[in-house]
Formats: structure tokens, sequence, C-alpha cells
């Protein structure tokens, strides 16, 4: 059909042959909705100036960057985007439309609906504006964290009782979730700490181990250690593991092949957040993934002076 | 007046019940799948007449879905719009031009009355 590589700029397309040019546009359907599609400006000209086509970004100005190309139907166009800026696009645009689209969908129907079909469509949107919410509430504390902006003054945080606090936040996804936590009874597991950033960090790790196992049945083992001066928090599943790329996870806004596959609607944040609150409490995150299972494990100093 | 049939493959669950709720309203026969290997055992089992395809699946992906239907004999021919939350770059348009799909729309950009009206022009000019 045609071979086609996107700029990022609003571009004129000068074709030729006015006949050929026009029947491509007429006809291919597929073309045009893909340049439809796209978020910057693409018209469609002949050279002798006739505008054959502008698509929906396209105001009544013509772009200013011209290619004029000879052999049609072959689009040929220059990319200048990088590859993790396009993923990143990629991620943002899906996050944020995809349940946009859940809210304005189901609220067209709802307006024509009643009885037990608007309970079903008020459900949805309720599910997509949930969905919509985390989104920009991970995407709001990891530019925070990135920034240095979040900041609460920290206080002296029970462990256990955050845990359970925790676990009982989690997204279940209709799956039997076994939370089971080891310590050493004798040790203070407190931390001076910013609790709800705290919060966060074992929140994601935690779902993640729901959302990455296929299982109908997850087991999340955590263990609290106290060594002198900090408290490691470990834990622990039999998921399939990160593959290859799990020295990467802790960026922001990657997914590798593994997650993407199993779970295609991740953000690519949680990790990042718990590996810079981490950091923020001066402490770390570390990761060890194998195929039959991963344990992410977060150190914090028990105060803020011995951090 | 015969129904038409159409395939829904779509793993967002909001999305998926909006759009069978729409086109069962306008006289549609609906089959529904979550992601592309259900997409392509249910398209195999009712052979619709229009597919509405997502893009970004777990398990399979719409691109493979399409890489798999059109290797049938009788999924070859089959319309089908991409409808999709994803911006198109050349990976996914270079994987889409050897499979053909009908149209390519973001769902953000779609009411469903517009969806609605893409799937009758596309039936239009695809006659059974």
């Amino acid at each position: 059909m045609f071979p086609v590589q996107f700029t990022t700029v609003p571009v004129r397309l000068i074709l030729n042959n006015l006949d050929t040019a026009t029947r491509l546009v007429q006809t291919n359907r597929l073309l045009t909705s893909i340049l439809d599609a796209l978020p910057y400006a693409v018209m469609i000209r002949s050279k002798g100036g006739t505008v054959l086509f502008k698509n929906r970004s396209c105001g009544d100005v013509a772009p200013e960057h011209s290619m004029t190309l000879d052999g049609i139907p072959e689009l040929e166009l220059c990319t200048s985007q990088t590859g993790s800026e396009r993923e990143l696009l990629q991620i943002l645009a899906h996050q944020l439309r995809t349940p946009v689209t859940g809210v304005i969908w189901n609220a067209e129907l709802a307006a024509d609906a009643s009885g037990e079909q608007l309970t079903d469509l008020l459900s949805n949107i309720r599910e997509s504006g949930d969905k919509l919410n985390r989104t920009v509430k991970d995407l709001i504390l990891a530019l925070e964290l990135q920034h240095d902006l979040s900041a609460h003054a920290p206080v002296r945080v029970d462990l256990i009782t955050l845990l359970r606090e925790t676990a009982a936040a989690l997204d279940l996804r209709d799956r039997t979730v076994n939370i089971s936590v080891t310590r050493n009874r004798s040790d203070d597991l407190t931390v001076s700490a910013d609790q709800e950033l705290l919060r966060s960090a074992f929140l994601h790790i935690m779902q993640n181990s729901i959302d990455y196992t296929q299982d109908n049945t997850t087991d999340i083992r955590i263990s609290l250690t106290r060594d002198s001066n900090k408290v490691a928090v470990s834990f622990s599943d039999d998921g399939p593991g990160m593959g290859e790329e799990s020295s990467r996870v802790t960026e922001r806004f990657y997914r590798g092949s593994m997650s993407r596959k199993t779970k295609p609607d991740g953000n690519g944040l949680g990790l990042y957040i718990a590996d810079q609150v981490a950091k923020r409490h001066k402490g770390k995150l570390t990761v060890d993934s194998s195929p039959s299972g991963t344990t992410v494990s977060v150190e914090i100093p028990t105060d803020v002076a011995d951090s | 007046m015969t129904k038409h049939t159409v395939l829904i493959v779509e793993d967002e669950g909001p999305l998926l019940q909006a759009l069978t709720t729409q086109f069962a309203g306008k006289e549609f026969d609906v089959f529904q799948a979550h992601n592309g290997s259900e997409g392509l055992e249910q398209a195999a089992k009712n052979k619709p007449e229009i597919i509405l395809l997502d893009l970004n699946m777990p398990k399979m992906d719409g691109a493979t879905f399409m890489e798999h239907l059109r290797q049938d004999e009788w999924g070859k021919d089959v319309p089908v719009i991409i409808l999709t939350n994803l911006q198109p770059d050349d990976t996914i348009i270079n994987s889409l031009a050897r499979t053909n799909p009908a149209y390519y729309l973001i769902k953000a950009e779609w009411d469903l009355a517009g969806i609605v009206d893409k799937v009758m022009e596309v039936l239009q000019s695809h006659p059974a």
C-alpha cells in the first residue's frame, strides 16, 4: 500500500500528478483516516495549488513545512521523534484518552437509558473516572517527586499498620490475593517518614504483583527486618518476572515487553514512584526478578537523623 | 429486516459495553471479544460482516490479530475498522499497511453515532 514515516511538524504535501493525487485522496480511506488521527496539521495539495485534503488538525492556514513528492502513492516523511519520546507520547495519549472515552461514551448512552441499563452505564462511568483519577494522580506524583515538590512533614510511621491499610486499598481485580507478613516481633518497626509517600510506594509495589500475575490467585509475601538504623520491607510474589529488562523498571514511563503484553494499559510509573520515594527518604529500592517470581525491597532509615 | 453482524474486539470493559449497547440498539447482532485470541475464535465461529478492533490488548494485540485474520480464506476480505487511542506511528502503520483495515479511528475523537455511521458506510461498500 504505502510506506509511511511520520514527521512531527505540520506539513504540506505537494503532489505533482493531480489525477493520481485526487484518486488517492478520494479512494484511500485508510490513508485519510490515519492522517486525520495525527495530532498535527497535514494538508495535501497539487503542484498547481489545488487543496485535495486537509486533516482535522489543519486549519485555514497552510502549514509552512512542505514536501514535494513526485512518486505517489508512496508517502515518505521524515520522523524527528526519538524512540523514547514516541513511546512516552503513546503511553500518555492512550492512558488519558481511554478512560475519558469511557466516560463520554457511557454518558452519551446514559442520557436515554433507565433502570438496570442506566445503573450499568453509571457504573462504567465511575470505573472509567476512577481509572482516569489514578492515572492523573500518578502523573502528578511522579512530577512532584521528579522536581522535589512533594513534601509532608515526617511522622513516626508504624509499618505494620501502614501495610495493613495499604492492603485494604488494593484493587484485587476479582482475584484471590493472599498477603502474608513475617517479622521479628521484638523489632521496632517504626520509621520517621512521609506517610503518604510511603503508602503510595507500597501500594504500587503490591498492585504490580496483582496486575502482573496471570493466575487467579496472587500470593504476596511481605517480610520486615530491622538492621541497626534501617528497616527493610520486601515484597515477594510468584509472578512471571520482569524479563531481561528488570534493570530498567524504575525508569519513568518504562514498560518492558512482558509488562506490555500482560497489562498493555499500564503507565510505567509505579516502580519509578516507589524508587523515588525510597530515595526521598535517603533509602533505596532494589528489584530481584526471575521467571519464578519477583522481590522488590525497600530500605528506609529509621530516623531522619540516621539518613 | 436482516440484522447486520459486528464483532467488537476491545479489552476495556466500559468501552466494550458502550459499543455493544450502541450497536445492539441499532439492530446489529454483536459479538464480543476481550483480546486478539478471543477475537480470532469469535471471528472464525460467527463470521461477522465487519470487525471493530482495538490495538492495545493483552494476550494478543490488534496488529497480530490482523496478521492472523488475513491468512484465513474468509478473514482475508472481511472489513476491519481499527478503533484505538494509540496515535499512528510508523511501526503501527507499516504493520497495518500489510493487512489493510478500512479505517483507523481514534476513539477519543469519535462519538458512538459517528462510529455506527462509519460502519454502515463500510458495509455499504462491502456488500456481503
